[in-house]
Order: C-alpha cells, then sequence, then structure tokens
C-alpha cells in the first residue's frame, strides 16, 4: 500500500471511530479479500468463510477504539480473522465429529463431503487430483499449524506478517512451520516422488 | 329457446369455471437439497438439474443432494409444513393465490425454534431459495416453486 | 537462543546469516540428507503454490451490505427526551390509525387490481425479519431476474451425527 493508500486508510480508520459507517463500507472493500482469502486457507470452506469474513468486519467495528497502530489495520484485521475462525473450529469440535462425516441418511453410504474449493471449469484432472491431494495433507494438520504453512508457503507472508496475524511469537511461527512441514512431507511424499 | 338459453348460460359457465381452474397455479413444489462441495462433484439429480447452475451461483457449492420433495396445493388461508425433517422444517400459510402466483408468509425453524418469518410472492417457474443451517460440512437449502 | 526447529525452519527458508548457516550445517548429523529434504520441501512448496491457492470471495458487495446492516441493527435505537403526546390520546390515535387500516383492507384493497407486467412472472421476497438479532435475513433477485434468494445468515449449525430425517 503506498504513502497516498496510507494516509487515506488512517483517514477512513479516524471516520469510523466516530461512527462513520461511510467510511467504513470503504475499509471493508479495501480488505474482505484477504480476510476471506485469511479464513477460506484455515475453514477450507467457502460459505464458512463469508460467514468468518463478516464476523471479523463486526468485531472490527466494535474494537476500532482498540486499534492502536502498533500493527497495520490489514494485520490486525486477519488477526480477528484468524481469531474468529478458529473459535468457529472449536464450536464444531464440541459436537463430536469425524474429519470427513458420516453420510446423510437418505444418501448413498459412499459418499463423502470434502470442505474446499468448488470445482474449476478447465482444470485437468491431474491438477484436481493433486488439489485433493493437498487439500486432505492440509486437513492433518491442526487449524494453527495450518495457518502457518500456508500463510509461508502460500501467501508469501514474511515471519513477522504471520506472527501478527496469528498472534503469536515468532519463534513459535518458526517451530509450527518446521512440524507442518515435516507432516505435510510424510503425507505426501508417495505424491511428490512420483512427480 | 326459453329453456335453451339458461342451460347454455349454464354450459358457458361451466367452461369459464373449468378454462379457470385449469389456469391457476397447480401448487407448490418444495424440496429440500443439501450443497456441499466434493472432488470431483458429484452430478445433480433430476429433479434439481434444472436448478443446480443459480444454486453454484448463489451458493458456491458443487454437489446437491436432494433430501425430499413434495408437490402440494395450498388453498389460500391454509397452512402446511414443507418437507417437514426432524432438525429444521418451512411452515407456509397461503395469503392469497391468483392463476399465476401465490403469496405466502415463510416460517422456517431450526431444532423447533422459529429462526425467520418472511412473507414472499412465488410466481410459477421462479423458483424461491431459502438458505438454511448448515449441516456436517454442507448447507441445507429450501427451494420451493410454484408448478 | 534459538530452538534446533527454529534454525532448520530459517535454514530451509534461506534465511540465516552466512556465519550461521555454515554452523547449522556443521552441526547436522547427516548434511547430505538434510541437503535432499530442503530439495523435497521446496518442490512440494512449488505444487502447493499451484494447488492451493483459494478461489477469490463472491458477492463482495453484499458482504458489504450484510455487514452495514448488521452493525445498524446493533447500534441502539435513539428514544425521544420526552413525550409529544400523552398516553391517552396516544391510545386514541392509534384506535384511530387502526380502523382507517381495517377499512382499507377490507374495501379499498381488493378493489385493486395487480397491474400486469413483467413483475407477473416474478418471485420476490416481500418481507423477512430474523427472530434473533444474532441472525440475518436479506433477500435477493435469483440468477437470471426471475426468482429470489432468501439468505438467512446464521441459521445454525446442525452436526453430521444428528439425523435430519
Amino acid at each position: 500500500m503506498g504513502s497516498g493508500d496510507l494516509a487515506n486508510e488512517t483517514g477512513l480508520i479516524s471516520r469510523s471511530r466516530n461512527g462513520d459507517t461511510v467510511a467504513f463500507d470503504q475499509l471493508i472493500t479495501l480488505h474482505r479479500d484477504r480476510v476471506y482469502m485469511i479464513a477460506n486457507h484455515i475453514l477450507r470452506n467457502n460459505d464458512d468463510a463469508l460467514d468468518v469474513t463478516q464476523e471479523t468486519f463486526l468485531r472490527a467495528w466494535k474494537s476500532l477504539a482498540r486499534f492502536d497502530g502498533s500493527a497495520t489495520f490489514g494485520s490486525w484485521l486477519s488477526r480477528i480473522a484468524s481469531n474468529a475462525s478458529i473459535d468457529l473450529i472449536r464450536r464444531r469440535q464440541s459436537h463430536p465429529q469425524t474429519e470427513f462425516e458420516a453420510a446423510p441418511m437418505s444418501i448413498d453410504a459412499a459418499s463423502r463431503t470434502t470442505p474446499s474449493q468448488p470445482d474449476r471449469p478447465g482444470e485437468s484432472i491431474d491438477r484436481a487430483e493433486m488439489r485433493e491431494r493437498f487439500e486432505a495433507a492440509l486437513g492433518t494438520l491442526s487449524p494453527e499449524h495450518r495457518m502457518v504453512v500456508v500463510l509461508k508457503e502460500v501467501e508469501d507472508l514474511s515471519y513477522q506478517e504471520i506472527a501478527d496475524t496469528v498472534g503469536c511469537s515468532i519463534g513459535t511461527v518458526m517451530s509450527r512451520l518446521f512440524y507442518a512441514r515435516k507432516k505435510l512431507q510424510n503425507e505426501l511424499r508417495d505424491f511428490y516422488e512420483n512427480l | 329457446m326459453g329453456r335453451e338459453f339458461p342451460r347454455m348460460i349454464r354450459w358457458v359457465a361451466a367452461v369459464v369455471m373449468l378454462v379457470a381452474a385449469s389456469a391457476r397455479a397447480d401448487g407448490i413444489w418444495s424440496a429440500l437439497v443439501l450443497a456441499t462441495n466434493e472432488h470431483p462433484p458429484k452430478p445433480a439429480p433430476v429433479e434439481l438439474k434444472s436448478f443446480s447452475q443459480g444454486l453454484r451461483t448463489v451458493f458456491g457449492y458443487n454437489t446437491f443432494y436432494l433430501l425430499g420433495a413434495k408437490q402440494k396445493e395450498i388453498l389460500k388461508g391454509s397452512e402446511v409444513w414443507i418437507v417437514p425433517t426432524k432438525q429444521v422444517f418451512l411452515k407456509v400459510r397461503c395469503l392469497d393465490r391468483t392463476e399465476v402466483d401465490y403469496r405466502v408468509q415463510l416460517e422456517l425453524y431450526v431444532k423447533k425454534k422459529l429462526v425467520v418469518t418472511s412473507e414472499a410472492r412465488l410466481a410459477r417457474g421462479a423458483p424461491l431459495y431459502i438458505r438454511g443451517p448448515s449441516w456436517g460440512r454442507g448447507r441445507l437449502i429450501f427451494i420451493l416453486e410454484v408448478r | 537462543m534459538k530452538t534446533f526447529e527454529e534454525k532448520y525452519t530459517a535454514w530451509l527458508d534461506g534465511a540465516l546469516e552466512e556465519q550461521e548457516r555454515v554452523e547449522f550445517e556443521a552441526s547436522l548429523p547427516d548434511r547430505e540428507d538434510a541437503l535432499r529434504d530442503r530439495e523435497d520441501w521446496r518442490k512440494l512448496r512449488g505444487l502447493m503454490r499451484e494447488s492451493v491457492a483459494p478461489e477469490p470471495m463472491p458477492h463482495g458487495d453484499f458482504l458489504n451490505s450484510q455487514v452495514l446492516a448488521a452493525i445498524g441493527r446493533e447500534q441502539p435505537a435513539s428514544r425521544p427526551a420526552r413525550s409529544w403526546f400523552p398516553v391517552g390520546r396516544l391510545a386514541w390515535s392509534g384506535a384511530f390509525l387502526l380502523a382507517v387500516a381495517a377499512v382499507f383492507s377490507a374495501v379499498i384493497l381488493p378493489g385493486i387490481t395487480r397491474t400486469p407486467g413483467e413483475d407477473q412472472y416474478i418471485s420476490k421476497i416481500i418481507a423477512a425479519h430474523a427472530t434473533d438479532p444474532k441472525l440475518g435475513a436479506y433477500a435477493f433477485a435469483a440468477p437470471g431476474g426471475k426468482g429470489a434468494v432468501l439468505w438467512v445468515q446464521d441459521a445454525g449449525y446442525i452436526p453430521a451425527n444428528e439425523g435430519i430425517r
């Protein structure tokens, strides 16, 4: 974000703090894609990610007074999004369920629901299979580990940016990365060694 | 001529009523759908084929299962439960109906608790999609259509 | 002092200073194995970047309207400083308005014929109300322009192990 954009954003934040919803509307537009991306990486479900994106901005609106500028507004929102995503996962985990849900009663028991992105038109079978393998492997990680590895490997954030987003120390980010990478390598060894 | 005229009037009236009755909306078709994302996506059942593009565009899922469906004529002032299930059901009350549409009051219940009330107009061939609760990793969606 | 995992992660990412890198590689029990491991991870990372990128968010402007509507619902309604009408007058005014509405509904409304036109074959939501302030109910036209969508936000969650039918 350039210095002009930053000054503009600072003005929008200030106006939003004073209850200006028009200004807040612009902040939502500026940051919604990134918030959605983070929620989608953690939750791997478009619908849940939309819910969490909305929840994130609502929480942000209510706690604007607490934003002190020590991190960027985008990082602050990312932190809210990751917390909201993990809250959702924990709420779901209070109901017993397996990683792949039992099939609904009137549906073929062999079918499974898997989280993640909808079918992409034009995607080759190989690419679709690759995506499926990665999604399954990422599913074996805890949300906290999944988050750091995706933010690092897919979104190419720095350790500091990941730490700001997740709300932990750089050391914790790095040790989670260590574990997550090892786990993914084990899960996918047969896949990438044959490519 | 004296007796034929009233008979002719009655005959014409019967025909008019028959035509009017056949032109009336036949009823409301309703379905409960489970929408999920699967790899690869499964083809939609035949009953949902005409809705799958709309469902995909609006809700972002790629696979649809039909959990239940029924066609029901609903009279003005009457109330019906649409595709009742244990956990989620839709109550429909007909406020008014014409040849081409219904004006209805909808009540969506989740786990026996009233969640949303709504008034809607349902026109022939123009479906109404109602986003319900999530179930497992999917989403329950009601579809109502006048047929 | 960095742990082994932190050093390994930084080494794999090429984030160690030159001196640190030399010392770290010297400390590895099997340097060749570690180098192969690093190469494997870099290959995997490339594949992951191709495969895992999420789709852009759909319905962006709709999200904005939902958030702002939720903010509007949560803000306390303003109350007038004092009442302009005494209670008695208010009650009579209400009764009068109800009577007018009843006459209108019974006599005038049925006489109003619906104007035929392009909305004859369109479904639409006339009104929607969520019973819980934490929920939301929104309406918009379905693709194609004829159908309608009643979007219930936060309608709840039913675990998969609870049967539906």
